[in-house]
């Protein structure tokens, strides 16, 4: 159930009730309440996912406490206990992640595998599959792997409580497409009292808004008009595909970004504070800041889990570029089981390396070179989501030849004239308050403005705008299929 | 608690109010159109009155021309197809002519993607909304989803997307067309590469529903007519490629005696580019060519 979808509308006030109308005392039962709220949440999309998501719920809480290196150190059990424990790590590790491994990528590596071959002359294959790829296996996975890292290497301690480690890994505003929570960050705030709070209430009611706004009102239309154009891309002229290249930066920043905020709105509404996974990535001076602004809870991750694993940048400037490219290369594997994700992985790797090496971007300069900085940052961001959008290889590179060749349409789609005016107010909206949250913090705060007129007038307006121009029986979130 | 209750109650009251006005500033715009598509849209729910009418998507608005189908069968004829909506949408706002009289000739185009195949069905709703409270059409609403009985409770909702052409509706005293058929100028200057047709038929059971409804409540009241317009296929093509979908409204047609009309793949049209203006649409001289030929074969049938 999508977080902005009318049902999940409808029911949330009811869930809200019963959990602020059980005492703020009885911590476990408002768990439970949750729990068992988000796994009937979590169901909706099929019932069967959740034997997954439970699977690896159950092995990791499990494993956890055999993580925990003992205080105070048994000498007894010496380098033996730690190579066990390392031992029982790197096998809780793995198994948390084969569900990801089995749904998303067999068939890739499958085929990867009998495309090689076949290069050489052989045919050997393995039976495809054909599953549906669980929901936010991705996100859980994930959260589920950091965990047992925390754990292991002491960072956080293993959780005792079945509820609210159950809570933790299913926690539904974050569950389809994350952001992906520390241990260290949501723990905690699970074993905490949560009583009644207005503010909470009333915040979270309003970050929640503004993300239904970016989905429904800026991606869900721009998403239109650039499937329209991706979908017959060879009879549309370079400026075109130019277009559908720069409204799909703002589709994917959109929905991605709206659902984030939902996610962080519906957290907030219930006590909780979930990372927000944006900080106007589009801003960005360099890849380098692009990858600490764009859905941060995963880079974060892969900072973490990856690359200071790999060794980061405490070792030889060679292997640290080596690492900063293999992170990227997991980081479009992640995105999408494609060789079309990895080159886009790869893109970003390659310039961040590059960033790095010739150190082109700098942080004190101009205003003029800012600029510069921050559209050339822009267009190669634009430049890879091409390759994130299309397809294949042929597709992508065909996309861009019509590009870089300005070619002549052969039967140019346009937007009806309506459309074209909601897209273009939606998408100004949201680079007004970008805008003023990037260079203006703090300063014309309309839902947070502190005379109520003020900020319920903001409320109406973007409630009634999502009503009457937002496309309001579109699809799936993009970053749900991930 | 309570203060916080009192302010969400006063809250909601106030986005009920402010609703309630949109709805009464939307249905004066709307009674009130002097042009486009909603003087269109009001002319066939309302006021029309032809014996022979056509419906359907893009294929039935840009291909059948009323001049020429009403001349040659002494009927008064109007073309009520609408751009991007099948028989979801043309089964809801036939409702809105069956509560009023009943035409002596319903042809429908078949457009199997939008009558036949599954796709988001609460997409062709959009333009029915405003027309939500005729008589019969909440029943199509309650089909696609059952919650849609509770957000047309919204006036703006209702009006969602298409605030911008009530404005310039009421504003403009152009009216888009006399009887309902839209031009569709310009000429078919490439080669589209021709698409595979599905190999088999899936059926969307909602489209199926409304098909099989539309043939039982005209069953004895009118005449329903079922034809499939011309695609552009390039030479060599012709008759060579089926589609499933126009095989099996063939078959329930031809269960129900009902007369079905396949220029699908019709040679006439094959690799002859000055009568389209993409693969699926004809231009307009293609229409006329088209309107005639189909005028004909029903001035024999009927």
């Amino acid at each position: 159930m999508a977080l902005n979808s009318f049902l999940f509308i409808c029911l949330f006030p009811l869930l809200c009730a019963v959990y602020y109308g059980l005492p703020a005392r009885w911590g476990n039962a408002k768990n439970l309440f949750l729990l068992l709220a988000s796994y009937l949440i979590y169901m909706n999309w099929k019932p069967v996912f959740a034997l997954v998501l439970l699977g690896i719920t159950v092995l990791t809480f499990l494993l956890a406490p055999l993580l925990e290196a003992r205080e105070g150190g048994d000498p007894a059990a010496g380098a033996g206990g730690e190579r066990r424990r390392r031992r029982i790590f790197v096998v809780g590790g793995l198994l948390s992640l084969l569900p990801l491994l089995c749904f998303k990528y067999y068939n890739f590596l499958n085929d990867s595998l009998f495309a090689l071959l076949h290069a050489a002359g052989l045919r050997w294959e393995l039976p495809g599959l054909n599953w549906a790829i669980p929901v936010g296996i991705s996100f859980y996975s994930f959260q589920a792997y950091a965990y047992l890292a925390d754990v292991f290497h002491g960072r956080v301690k293993a959780e005792r409580n079945p509820v609210v480690y159950g809570l933790f890994l299913s926690f539904f505003p974050q569950t389809m497409c994350g952001p992906i929570s520390r241990a260290g960050e949501l723990l905690p705030q699970l074993r905490a009292r949560h009583g009644f709070s207005a503010e909470n209430l009333s915040a979270g009611a309003k970050i929640w808004l503004w993300g239904v706004f970016l989905k429904a009102v800026v991606a869900d239309r721009t998403g239109m008009y650039v499937d329209m154009l991706c979908a017959n891309y060879e009879y549309q002229s370079g400026a075109l595909c130019l277009a559908a290249c720069f409204l799909y930066s703002v589709q994917i920043y959109a929905d991605f970004a709206g659902y984030s905020l939902m996610a962080v709105g519906v957290a907030r509404a219930l006590g909780f504070g979930l990372v927000d996974n944006f900080c106007r990535p589009y801003f960005a001076q360099g890849i380098t800041d692009f990858w600490r602004r764009w859905h941060i809870s995963l880079s974060r991750w892969l900072r973490d889990y990856v690359y200071i694993p790999l060794g980061g940048s405490r070792c030889a400037e060679g292997r640290t570029y080596l690492n900063i490219l293999l992170t990227f290369l997991v980081s479009g594997l992640w995105h999408g089981a494609s060789w079309t994700f990895v080159a886009w992985g790869a893109i970003h790797g390659l310039v961040q390396v590059a960033e790095k090496k010739w150190k082109f971007i700098r942080r004190e300069c101009g205003r003029v070179r800012q600029a510069v900085q921050v559209l050339l940052t822009f267009a190669v961001v634009n430049l890879a989501w091409v390759f994130f959008r299309m397809p294949t290889f042929g597709d992508a590179f065909c996309f861009l030849g019509r590009i870089f060749r300005w070619e002549a349409g052969a039967a140019n789609l346009y937007p009806e004239k309506s459309s074209l005016v909601f897209m273009g107010a939606g998408i100004g909206l949201m680079l007004l308050k970008d805008v003023r949250d990037e260079f203006f913090p703090g300063r014309v705060p309309l839902l947070f403005h502190p005379r109520r007129s003020v900020r319920w007038a903001g409320c109406l307006f973007l409630l009634f705008t999502v009503l009457l121009i937002g496309v309001l029986d579109a699809g799936q979130f993009i970053y749900a299929s991930f | 608690m309570k203060k916080f209750c009192f302010r969400l109650l006063l809250f909601a009251l106030l986005c009920a109010g402010i609703d309630r006005l949109f709805g009464l500033g939307f249905c004066y715009l709307q009674d009130r159109a002097h042009g486009g598509y909603f003087l269109r849209d009001n002319y066939i729910s309302r006021t029309m009155r032809a014996d022979l009418l056509v419906m359907g998507s893009s294929r039935a608005v840009h291909h059948y021309l009323p001049s020429i189908l009403g001349d040659s069968l002494s009927m008064e004829c109007y073309n009520a197809g609408q751009d991007g909506c099948g028989v979801v949408y043309g089964y809801g706002k036939l409702q809105t002519v069956f509560g009023r009289y009943y035409p002596k000739v319903l042809l429908w185009e078949l457009t199997p993607a939008f009558d036949v195949y599954p796709s988001d069905n609460a997409s062709y709703l959009t333009n029915l909304r405003p027309y939500y409270d005729c008589p019969g059409v909440d029943s199509v609403f309650d089909w696609v989803n059952p919650a849609e009985r509770w957000k047309m409770l919204s006036y703006a909702y209702r009006y969602n997307s298409r605030v911008l052409n009530l404005l310039n509706d009421f504003v403009s005293h152009v009216p888009l067309t006399s009887d309902g058929y839209l031009p569709n100028p310009g000429r078919m200057n490439y080669e589209p590469e021709v698409r595979e047709e599905p190999e088999s038929c899936e059926v969307d059971p909602l489209k199926l529903r409304c098909l099989l409804r539309l043939m039982e409540q005209t069953r004895g009241k009118m005449r329903l007519v079922v034809a499939a317009s011309p695609r552009y296929l390039p030479e060599g093509f012709a008759g060579r490629v089926q589609n499933p979908g126009i095989e099996y409204v063939k078959g329930l047609c031809r269960a129900r005696g009902i007369l079905f009309l396949d220029y699908y793949n019709d040679s006439r049209f094959v690799g002859k580019k000055q009568y389209f203006k993409d693969s699926m649409h004809l231009n307009d001289e293609g229409a006329e060519v088209f309107s005639r030929i189909v005028a004909s074969d029903l001035h024999r049938a009927l």
